[in-house]
């Protein structure tokens, strides 16, 4: 094997916010084909992004090397990748669409911020009496039907947004878990997540940074870029709810109940191809509890909320 | 509220290339061939063959898995067949590069209108022959037809036509 080609091949890791996680399954696959042992694939991995801007999970690298293996990829199902950003068309939706405020008026129901609205927010979102996956931290979560978390949902910072088939399933590594995508339903909402930053955690610029720069320029702030980008999107499927998450970024939820998948997955590839973050598209990802709170204090206040398109529809 | 109330057509919702860009084609019912997008964003004719290669190098799968009837590159074929198909493919006076609708058919315009660019400066020759033509002693015409070769001008630019006008 040729060190030389493994060494540009590592030198392509990108910066935090870029994609670190993809890198890492892409490089993997590659190195694997290269004939390099899956314990030195490891190693070589933790060295090329040792400086990529944010702290790896502790399974993070293993998990990438375990799935690009030969082995693994065959039971993989083959969609196509995800597109990259079009920066082009990002900037003249930013320009040309609506603002945040304009999103907030233009919800046919106005969530006021003196109450919380959590449990009839998922009501309306998830009616009957579903097992739901909600929990207060990514490394926690608990599957329960719809009544027995009535009261306690607006604690919570993060719930699957789909129903979930039973209490637990088996998960990748073959534990049992309240979320997996072993327990979870068929898909009821796209999350779509915008989230666009100038600097990463180092101080560096990001790709979207040169933009985002321009944007500002004209007073079109990073919410309201999200917030035209939601807009767009609305433009192909409605969107029942878009919710600010506390941090940066704007989640819009667009119902998909029935809807297949190759259908959705088109939506999602112009979703990312806009910015989206690709990870919402697994199902029992968690996404933001719709007006729950932040581990930072923060309230994750709906903007914009239409009841009536939360049942989806297809033609 | 924002947005649709019902889903549009799935093929209605713009198909990204791996690059992120929404990939352009369209079929030629006459020709039976296919019009893309070259390196330059104009529009260039090819044949199916030359497509698929395209739109393999676009991400799209050509081998068939899982029971699928079609691959992923047959389906997106089909999709440009029988939902992206044009009437008439080719350049139409005055109609700038892209789709646009005739008579109730689709058309892809493959070129724009080369219009010359306004310059401040000397113009003896046309300034004499419009004289000449149009001022008589008792009437100037001139600016009537400066006005409307402003408008037209502007018309084309913008690619809008402009109603209840007398042209010609």
């Amino acid at each position: 094997m040729s060190e030389a080609k493994i060494r540009e091949i590592l030198a392509s890791c990108p910066i935090a916010g870029d994609g670190v996680n993809p890198w890492l399954f892409t490089t993997a696959l590659k190195l694997h084909r290269l004939g390099v042992a899956p314990a030195r694939i490891e190693e070589l991995l933790e060295e090329a992004t040792s400086d990529c801007g944010r702290e790896l999970r502790p399974d993070e690298i293993p998990r990438a090397v375990h799935n690009s293996a030969p082995g693994s990829l065959k039971a993989r199902a083959r969609q196509r990748s995800w597109p990259g950003r079009n920066y082009e068309q990002i900037e003249a939706i930013g320009l040309n669409g609506i603002s945040l405020s304009e999103l907030e008026r233009h919800s046919p129901v106005q969530i006021g911020p003196s109450l919380n609205h959590t449990e009839a927010i998922i009501d309306a979102l998830f009616p009957s009496n579903p097992l739901l996956c909600a929990g207060p931290s990514l490394h926690y979560s608990l599957t329960r039907s719809r009544e027995a978390w009535r009261g306690f949902l607006a604690r919570q910072q993060f719930i699957v947004p789909s129903p979930m088939s039973k209490t637990k399933g088996v998960t990748q590594d073959g534990k049992l878990s309240a979320r997996s995508q072993d327990n979870v339903g068929p898909r009821r909402f796209l999350v779509i997540e915008f989230d666009f930053v100038e600097t990463d955690k180092n101080g560096r610029d990001t790709a979207a940074a040169p933009m985002l720069r321009r944007l500002a320029a004209q007073g079109v702030t990073i919410a309201d870029l999200c917030a035209a980008l939601h807009a767009e999107l609305a433009k192909c499927r409605p969107l029942a709810l878009v919710l600010h998450s506390g941090g940066k970024s704007l989640h819009g939820w667009y119902p998909c109940p029935g809807v297949e998948d190759a259908v959705m997955h088109r939506f999602m590839r112009f979703a990312v191809s806009l910015g989206a973050d690709r990870a919402t598209w697994t199902r029992a990802q968690l996404v933001r509890m719709p007006d729950g709170v932040r581990d930072n204090g923060k309230r994750q206040r709906v903007l914009y909320f239409n009841p009536a398109v939360a049942n989806g529809g297809e033609k | 509220m924002i947005g649709v109330a019902e889903p549009v057509e799935a093929a209605a919702v713009p198909d990204v290339a791996n690059d992120g860009k929404i990939v352009q084609a369209h079929y030629d019912g006459v020709r039976k061939s296919y019009w893309t997008t070259n390196s330059r964003g104009g529009w260039i004719e090819v044949t199916e063959q030359s497509l698929r290669r395209l739109l393999r190098g676009q991400g799209y799968r050509s081998k068939l898995v899982d029971g699928e009837l079609l691959s992923q590159l047959d389906q997106k074929l089909n999709e440009i067949q029988t939902e992206q198909d044009v009437a008439y493919a080719g350049p139409l006076a005055g109609h700038r590069s892209g789709l646009t609708e005739c008579c109730g058919n689709r058309i892809l315009v493959t070129n724009s209108p080369c219009l010359i660019e306004p310059a401040e400066g000397a113009w003896p020759v046309l300034e004499a022959l419009l004289k000449n033509l149009l001022v008589d002693g008792h009437y100037d015409q001139r600016p009537y037809l400066f006005g409307w070769v402003k408008i037209a001008y502007e018309a084309l630019r913008q690619g809008i036509w402009p109603l209840g006008r007398l042209w010609g």
